[in-house]
């Protein structure tokens, strides 16, 4: 490899550069301070993450499936997800910078192991290599324990980073086992040839499984426990309600979208090679399915009884998982003959795998606000719990109505980006079979209204003289309700304006 | 079937424009309450006038939709911007536009929160006319669905004393019948061709192809055909709505809770919807579900049955009641059975007679809720035990009273026969049993309203309503439209039979010739 050839590479990953120097550069901000405003070192990340961002919108056009130094690919798949990881770390840091907790600490190397985990992220999503991705997803992981236990006076984000930990060590010790099973099946590391290997080893044909299926099936089993940890599916989700509660409300925001959105970009590239056109079924889509279907009825059963609306915005996030899984269930599963033999049910149209990478952006969207919106009300009345909320609607309208519209989009009614996301996973889940998946996935959309609507009730239907909490002085909350809004009117626009979002999605090959 | 674009874009304005009014009233002050009503009255007063010229300009020989207008949306999905109306839904868009103006008036008196309530009525208007008037079935739900958030803060916030119950329970039970669409409208989709530039959501588009056999094809799930299973979920989805028995336990809830301009049009119109789309997507696209070699089919049977259930259940539970709204919320469960037995016959007399209910029990329904209102304003309970002597009190308000109860009940020469009478005739060529058993609900209706007459308004004075003032001039001016259309429909039922039959020949047309 020539030098040229070698800086050409490095152009392709500007994104990932920026982020590694804004990592740096928040740290020496941090020292310069001395601790002293914290604020000044997070509006330096801010700017690092914002031209970061910007680079990856200018790259767009250019990304064209190159290999970049061998380990990753400069796709549209990979500029899409870094898109909004990006998007994803700029409010995060926004809400960090504006949240009270974060006040009273000195945490100037918080934002340092932010910019951190977000390159982890980034290289997660556009590593073609399995050695790659395991360092990516370690970068990530690590950071996020160590973010998850910023608050160091407070006992629950301590208990939220060791319990993050120990379960994280635990599942990525049998990720990392089932890992080096599939690179002695394959015999290479290479993402691609791994799902042709998997494709080829878990295919049922006539005889059945042969042995190396088995073995193989095994070490998928073992990936997937790994891979449900990061995203926190049933039944791989035990940490996350104490974590997300315990954890700084920015820190949940980070670990529910950003991580989550990195881990499901993972999870595509690796899955991605496995479908095929031909007969025959295909176990692994089963077992995502019928994970997928658990994940989300027990995410929104449980979130159901919570009164927290961390904790709630946790199971919640475990349902959404469920929702994700379901697409990628339909991305791996086979193309199936139509019965009565008249119209092939088609391939033609929203893969799975598009319809995930759409859902992932309305995701975003959707659950940036809505924890946005519980910083502003945290910050301003100083609590977290939803029965406390009563009547606050009143006193913070545009806040709380911004609030409402997120949770519409949860619920995933119209007219809301998260309406066209379940729209967009319906159509492959059902094409490909799963006709019990989707019904179960829009019956699981009405029992999550209930709990989404618990929010509304208690900040509007409820008297404005029966609020109990009272605004603390000094706390205006201005910035803050500038974010939702922006996040809200972004969540309607692509709710109604669908044209350019879909074709973006549609130009993405899954 | 469709006869030109149409430039002026109608439909349009009517359905958007209270969007601009929901836009003024955010940027008016908080407390220039005055101001925002009037700005209310005024948008809801925009689709009222345009929709009275769509009266006039409709042309009553056509079958086929007109005031046309076509736009893509999301060309990769071949998801557009269609709409029309046709026999069947123009009568219901002038009937939503004349009540959500009416409800403007009949909210008067509300002080809290008034600059959410009236933006909030707005939204509602253009999620109602919105489903009235799309053709494309993806636009179709989206209108569905935007309804739902209004219904539940109108309900939520405004409501009654058990409102936060009520509310959510009406958001619940209409999202699960929704949803359950949704999957429906996902698998006709996917099914009305093989690729992307095949498939449609065109409500004219999937009917043709329906009508020609598209979903008798199609996986056999649980050992039913696709067809049916279309059928079960787009009908559990409107029957929800309408609300037919074992569905209906949110709508007394709802009815009870909500302000009185709420009660009115949840009753006047949302009930309406279901009726509607049954006609409209059910029918017209999965006309073979109901109808196959030359007979009636079980779900046609099944059909006419929930609606003798809905008609004589509805009336016995309504006589039941203690409080004058929830026995009218009964008594519109018993009166949509009616629209379901003119569906279930398929025949013109039959779907002519539902058509005539739905309009009808509009205004009638409508009127007697802000009568309910008007007692409850004065006297602050609706116990009908309570009351009595009320006609030497307030004889105005009595009579008024009298001529909603007999709209209501059906009896000739006012509105609500013509609608029951001709549902029953069209019922009795196809299912004369049900339709036998259908009549106690009628007797049952007559007994409980009449008992109603005479427990309130008549029996010995007593002192506590000696004082209570007649009418108001509001309160007349939003009665009194109501009282007229009962009458002048009842007595000149073809300004409504005339617009509507050519469509309802053309859809009964779909089931053999009668």
């Amino acid at each position: 490899m020539n030098l040229n050839d070698y800086l050409e590479d490095l152009s392709r990953i500007w994104p990932e550069i920026v982020l590694s120097v804004t990592a740096l550069l928040a740290l020496a901000c941090d020292l310069l301070q001395k601790g002293r405003d914290t604020r000044v070192t997070g509006w330096v990340t801010a700017l690092g993450v914002l031209f970061a961002l910007g680079w990856i919108c200018r790259d767009f056009g250019r990304a064209d499936g190159t290999h970049v130094l061998g380990m990753m690919v400069h796709d549209r798949f990979a500029m899409f997800f870094k898109l909004l990881i990006a998007a994803g770390l700029l409010v995060v840091t926004l809400l960090s910078i504006f949240f009270r907790g974060f006040q009273r600490d000195g945490i100037g190397e918080y934002y340092s192991v932010l910019a951190v985990a977000g390159v982890g992220a980034f290289f997660l999503v556009s590593t073609d290599n399995l050695l790659l991705l395991f360092l990516a997803l370690e970068t990530l992981s690590i950071s996020s324990y160590a973010l998850a236990g910023f608050l160091k006076r407070d006992v629950r984000s301590s208990e939220a980073a060791l319990k993050y930990l120990v379960f994280g060590v635990l599942s990525t010790g049998a990720m990392l086992y089932g890992f080096s099973l599939l690179y002695g099946y394959a015999g290479s590391l290479h993402l691609p040839t791994i799902a042709a290997t998997i494709r080829t080893h878990l295919h049922v044909g006539d005889h059945g499984l042969s042995p190396a299926g088995i073995g193989c099936g095994i070490a998928v089993v073992l990936c997937l426990a790994g891979f449900g940890y990061k995203v926190a599916a049933f039944p791989f989700h035990f940490w996350s309600p104490d974590v997300y509660e315990g954890a700084p409300t920015p820190v949940t925001t980070f670990l529910a979208v950003v991580s989550k959105i990195a881990s499901f970009g993972m999870i595509l590239r690796f899955f991605g090679g496995v479908p095929h056109e031909g007969e025959g079924a295909m176990p692994l889509a089963s077992v995502l399915a019928a994970v997928a279907a658990c994940s989300m009825t027990f995410g929104n059963l449980a979130a159901m009884v919570q009164q927290n609306a961390k904790r709630l915005l946790a199971y919640s996030s475990i349902a959404h998982s469920g929702y994700l899984l379901a697409g990628v269930a339909a991305l791996v599963a086979p193309g199936v003959a139509d019965a009565a033999g008249g119209h092939a049910a088609a391939t033609d149209g929203i893969s799975g795998g598009q319809a995930v990478v759409y859902y992932a952006a309305a995701y975003l969207l959707m659950n940036l606000g809505a924890f946005a919106v519980v910083v502003y009300l945290s910050n301003r009345f100083g609590t977290e719990a939803i029965p406390a909320w009563k009547g606050l609607g009143w006193k913070a309208p545009i806040a709380s109505g911004a609030l409402i519209l997120f949770l519409l989009s949860l619920t995933g009614i119209p007219p809301t980006v998260g309406f066209i996301g379940k729209w967009y996973l319906l159509q492959p889940i059902w094409a490909k079979g799963f006709h019990w998946l989707a019904v179960v996935l829009v019956l699981n959309s009405v029992v999550s209204l209930f709990y989404y609507f618990r929010m509304a009730k208690s900040l509007f239907l409820a008297d404005e003289s029966t609020a109990m909490a009272s605004a603390r002085k000094h706390a205006s909350g201005a910035e803050l309700t500038v974010v939702a809004v922006a996040l809200a009117i972004g969540t309607v626009w692509f709710g109604v304006s669908l044209q350019w979002l879909s074709d973006l999605v549609m130009s993405i090959r899954v | 079937m469709i006869s030109t674009i149409d430039s002026s874009h109608l439909l349009s304005w009517i359905t958007l424009s209270p969007l601009l009014g929901m836009v003024a009233i955010l940027f008016t002050p908080r407390d220039k309450s005055d101001v925002i009503k009037t700005l209310a009255a005024a948008f809801t007063g925009i689709p009222l006038v345009l929709a009275g010229w769509l009266y006039f300009k409709f042309d009553q020989s056509q079958a086929g939709y007109q005031f046309f207008e076509d736009f893509g949306w999301v060309e990769a999905f071949n998801i557009r911007y269609t709409v029309g109306v046709d026999g069947l839904s123009a009568p219901l868009v002038l009937l939503t536009s004349l009540l959500m103006f009416f409800a403007v008036f009949s909210s008067w008196n509300v002080e809290k929160g008034v600059k959410g309530y009236f933006m909030l009525l707005l939204l509602l208007e253009v999620g109602i006319n919105g489903v009235f008037v799309s053709l494309d079935f993806f636009l179709f739900y989206v209108y569905w669905e935007l309804m739902l958030l209004p219904m539940y803060f109108l309900i939520g916030i405004w409501g009654g004393p058990r409102r936060e119950y009520a509310a959510i329970k009406f958001f619940l039970y209409t999202l699960a019948g929704s949803v359950l669409m949704l999957v429906a409208l996902i698998a006709m989709y996917l099914h009305s061709g093989a690729t992307t530039a095949e498939r449609t959501f065109s409500l004219i588009e999937l009917a043709k192809r329906g009508q020609a056999g598209l979903f008798d094809s199609g996986p056999v799930l649980l050992g039913m055909d696709f067809r049916n299973w279309l059928f079960l979920f787009l009908f559990i989805g409107f029957a929800i709505k309408i609300p037919v028995f074992p569905f209906h336990t949110w709508l007394p809830d709802a009815h009870v809770e909500a302000p009185t301009a709420i009660s009115v049009v949840l009753a006047g119109i949302l009930l309406k919807l279901g009726g509607y789309g049954l006609m409209r997507v059910n029918m017209t696209v999965l006309p073979g579900t109901l109808w196959s070699g030359g007979a009636p089919t079980a779900w046609a049977t099944a059909l006419a049955t929930l609606g003798m259930i809905n008609c004589v259940y509805g009336a016995f539970v309504a006589m039941a009641q203690t409080d004058f709204k929830k026995l009218v919320a009964y008594s519109s469960v018993a009166h949509m059975g009616f629209v379901l037995l003119g569906l279930a016959a398929m025949n013109p007399n039959g779907i002519t007679g539902a058509n005539l209910q739905l309009v009808n029990h509009g205004t009638s329904s409508a009127m007697l809720f802000l009568l309910v209102g008007v007692i409850y304003d004065r006297a602050h309970h609706r116990e009908i035990a309570k009351f009595g002597g009320l006609a030497s009190h307030m004889p105005m308000y009595a009579s008024l009273a009298f001529l909603g109860i007999f709209t209501s009940l059906g009896l000739p020469g006012l509105a609500g026969f013509w609608g029951e009478a001709l549902s029953l005739i069209g019922c009795y060529e196809r299912f004369p049993k049900i339709t036998i058993v259908s009549t106690v609900g009628l007797i049952v209706t007559a007994a409980f309203f009449l008992m109603t007459i005479r427990k309130v308004f008549f029996g010995p004075k007593k002192e506590q309503y000696s004082g209570y003032a007649d009418l108001s001039l509001r309160e007349w001016a939003c009665l009194t439209p109501f009282g007229l259309f009962c009458i002048v429909l009842g007595v000149a039922p073809f300004l409504l039979t005339d617009w509507i039959g050519p469509s309802v020949h053309a859809l009964a047309n779909l089931f053999g010739k009668s």
